[in-house]
């Protein structure tokens, strides 16, 4: 039986790039594994720092699928929600919908329990977001992450807010964003 | 610890985000006037006192509520039951230093 190879050869030499739709020809990630924390609202919301990736897409038909594993926190009761930029251009962002805040992804963290502290300031959520964007470009494109929670919390990436030093129950972890070049057509 | 709470004592309004958790990585926002590292780590303390007694009052908590069902009105709480309860109620009497939050030793349950 004869085996079809889908790629291009590039530069005469043995490496065979897939060209089939569906490939995955390139794999970026950025991880944070440091802290961030902003007391920023969704409206206006604050870049993390550190938790971006660059690209350069080998296509302008080529898609990205931007993949976001990110660890949340809130110091008290608050929403939690945020948004994936190419460059400055927010993608994934739901629909318009009156004067709601649109963003990409999106959690709420219960901190209290009918007033009563019961659990405060070390709840934290796991968000995991996949958008599968078409940038257009053969050029260099960033891939960054804003959050924002209620405006009277504060909300964290990779530590629950009580962040006590020597508790055995203090949680730290990391964030990470990858981004996959997949062949279009 | 924790510079968000520290901020937030001091400028309950203040919009800011925070790198690492290291008070020379601070972005101020929305027109925040910033504070000054001094006047944010004098208030490290007091939020460590704050977080020590939230995690004492959790613990609390709990145990009451594992005893909640013997104040239902068709039960009659025991005075030794009463007592325990009252004293986990008043555990966080006095308690104004960390060390202090550290060293409570809670009650015995009957």
């Amino acid at each position: 039986m004869a085996l079809t190879l889908h790629g291009t050869r590039t530069n005469n030499t043995d490496v065979l790039t897939p060209d089939f739709p569906g490939a995955i020809i390139q794999i970026v990630q950025g991880i944070k594994t440091d802290t961030f924390s902003t007391s920023a609202n969704l409206a206006t919301k604050a870049t993390v720092t550190g938790l971006s990736a660059s690209i350069t897409p080998t296509s302008a038909t080529n898609k990205i699928l931007v993949v976001l594993s990110l660890m949340g926190g809130a110091d008290r009761d608050s929403t939690y929600g945020g948004t994936i930029l190419r460059d400055s251009t927010e993608i994934g962002i739901a629909d318009a919908s009156g004067s709601r805040t649109r963003n990409t992804f999106g959690m709420g963290i219960v901190a209290d329990s009918n007033g009563v502290a019961q659990a405060r300031d070390w709840n934290t959520g796991n968000i995991s977001c996949s958008v599968l964007d078409s940038p257009t470009t053969t050029s260099a494109i960033t891939y960054s992450i804003k959050i924002g929670g209620n405006g009277s919390s504060t909300v964290t990436v990779n530590f629950d807010e009580r962040n006590t030093n020597g508790a055995t129950d203090t949680n730290i972890a990391s964030s990470s964003i990858t981004l996959y070049e997949v062949v279009a057509s | 610890m924790s510079i968000g709470r520290q901020i937030l004592k001091i400028n309950p309004n203040a919009k800011f985000s925070i790198n690492a958790e290291d008070v020379n990585q601070i972005t101020w926002l929305e027109g925040t006037t910033p504070i000054s590292i001094s006047d944010i780590e004098a208030q490290a303390g007091a939020v460590e006192l704050e977080k020590a007694l939230e995690n004492l009052r959790v613990k609390r908590n709990q145990l009451l509520s594992e005893t909640d069902y013997l104040a239902l009105s068709d039960q009659t709480m025991a005075d030794n039951m009463k007592t325990y309860r009252q004293e986990l109620r008043d555990l966080t009497t006095g308690l104004d230093t960390v060390a202090k939050v550290n060293a409570v030793t809670f009650p015995t349950k009957p």
